[in-house]
């Protein structure tokens, strides 16, 4: 059941984690405008379906899997091919002096990944959830989610040449 | 690993309009929360399923090549020419007329623009009497008129391809409710004569042959899992006829469609397989 407890923890959760929500989206649509979008459709979305939401500890996944409707149903629906060059356009270099060519490179890699995988690479090491919450946040059994993960990090491994 | 991957997406700029855009979310969100402020839905809601509708439209001027080609001034545009939002406690409808212009036949665009808006209105009319008859029913087996869960639906359009000589576009349906109905509506055009199109048309006397084979060397490449909900006793032949529903892609490709359960169990959704590119040219 949802109560008024649930509800008054949504928004500030939103609020918080909105910056995140943006990257997510970004990642996949690659566009500042179809990001903005689609963050404001799923946060719609979720307060229209808070009902749906079981407990405050499943909040991060049921907002996540509603999140990754969206885009996804977007990207299914537009068909779009975002090309390579256009990824970099948006990339101005990081204020911090983090080693950027390779965090650059990680971040083409990834959004090279198809959708799915993108997910679960942002889910586990980003927003640091555990397989069990992807699951729920990915609607997939626990043994998809593990397959999914070892293939990302397997691709991402061979696209970046690395041996880490 | 997981420093770097928050590295990574860190080099993402966020737009500066995120928090404007999420507080307008979060405004709309509660406005619609408010009016539903008392409802404790079940947890286990009703299914959630959508409802497809889709109306495919395929204009084009292909076969006027052999006689004349009509001058057109512009690529023909789709654009919302109306857009209907009706909230209540029974339904939310969310709906946007498209129309085309730019077609370079008045006379064509003026009908097929009519029927666009006739067909969206009837369903938009059969959606209000279907949520009214579900918020009826509700009540008389003694459902709280505050907990009802209302009817979503939502028609939006989607072009497909078009340029000088074709136009294809499809308008969805999306219908949320417990009960699951399905439907597909195409229209295949020819901009000049004002004739639907068929598979026939494209590819000639042998279509029937010419589909099944391209369509059948889809369903081999399918991936196993999908294959796996084939039904066996399906004979590709005999679903290929003139009113089969395809529609033109944005590279010209000709696109078959089967609906959901329609040669696979659901589970495997709506099918599609490209044929090939459109034929130049038919001298039928």
């Amino acid at each position: 059941m949802a109560g008024k407890a649930e509800y008054a923890e949504v928004i500030p959760f939103i609020q918080e984690n909105q910056a995140k929500f943006y990257r997510l989206a970004y990642g996949y649509v690659r566009n500042p405008d179809t990001a903005l979008d689609l963050v404001q459709d799923a946060i719609v979305q979720a307060l229209r379906k808070i009902s749906t939401l079981r407990s405050p500890e499943y909040l991060k996944s049921w907002f996540y899997r509603i999140l990754i409707n969206e885009c996804l149903m977007y990207l299914r629906k537009s068909k779009k091919v975002v090309l390579f060059d256009q990824l970099e356009e948006h990339i101005p270099a990081p204020e911090k002096p983090v080693d950027t060519v390779d965090a650059l490179e990680l971040l083409n890699a990834i959004s090279h990944l198809e959708p799915m995988l993108q997910t679960i690479i942002f889910l586990r090491f980003y927003e640091d959830m555990k397989l069990e919450e992807i699951a729920r946040a990915t609607d997939a059994n626990l043994n998809t989610v593990k397959s999914r993960l070892y293939k990302a990090l397997r691709l991402l491994k061979l696209d970046m040449g690395e041996d880490e | 690993m997981s420093n770097r991957v928050e590295e990574a997406y860190n080099c993402i700029p966020v737009a500066t309009e995120l928090p404007d855009v999420v507080s307008q979310a979060l405004q709309r969100g509660r406005k619609i929360q408010k009016r539903r402020s008392v409802v404790k839905y079940m947890a286990t809601l009703a299914a959630v399923i959508s409802l497809v509708f889709i109306t495919l439209l395929n204009t084009t001027s292909v076969f006027a090549a052999a006689y004349e080609v009509p001058i057109l001034g512009d690529i023909c545009r789709i654009f919302t020419f109306k857009k209907i939002d009706l909230e209540d406690e029974t339904k939310i409808i969310n709906v946007k007329v498209p129309n085309i212009e730019n077609t370079g036949n008045t006379a064509l665009e003026h009908r097929i623009n009519l029927e666009i808006s006739k067909l969206i209105s009837e369903e938009v009319e059969n959606a209000k009497n279907r949520a009214q008859e579900y918020y009826d029913a509700y009540l008389l087996t003694g459902g709280i008129p505050g907990e009802f869960l209302p009817l979503e639906v939502v028609i939006d359009y989607d072009m497909k391809c078009s340029d000088a000589e074709i136009v294809s576009f499809v308008i969805y349906k999306f219908e949320t409710k417990a009960s699951f109905y399905q439907e597909n509506r195409f229209y295949n055009i020819d901009l000049e004569s004002g004739r639907e199109l068929t598979l026939r048309d494209l590819y000639g006397g042998n279509y029937k042959e010419i589909v099944s084979a391209r369509v059948r060397e889809g369903i081999a490449q399918l991936s196993e899992e999908r294959k796996f909900y084939l039904f066996d006793d399906v004979v590709i032949e005999d679903l290929i006829d003139t009113d089969r529903h395809f529609y033109i892609d944005s590279d010209k490709t000709v696109v078959v469609v089967f609906q959901k359960y329609e040669i696979a169990a659901g589970a495997a959704g709506q099918l599609e397989f490209p044929i090939g590119h459109i034929p130049e040219h038919n001298n039928d």
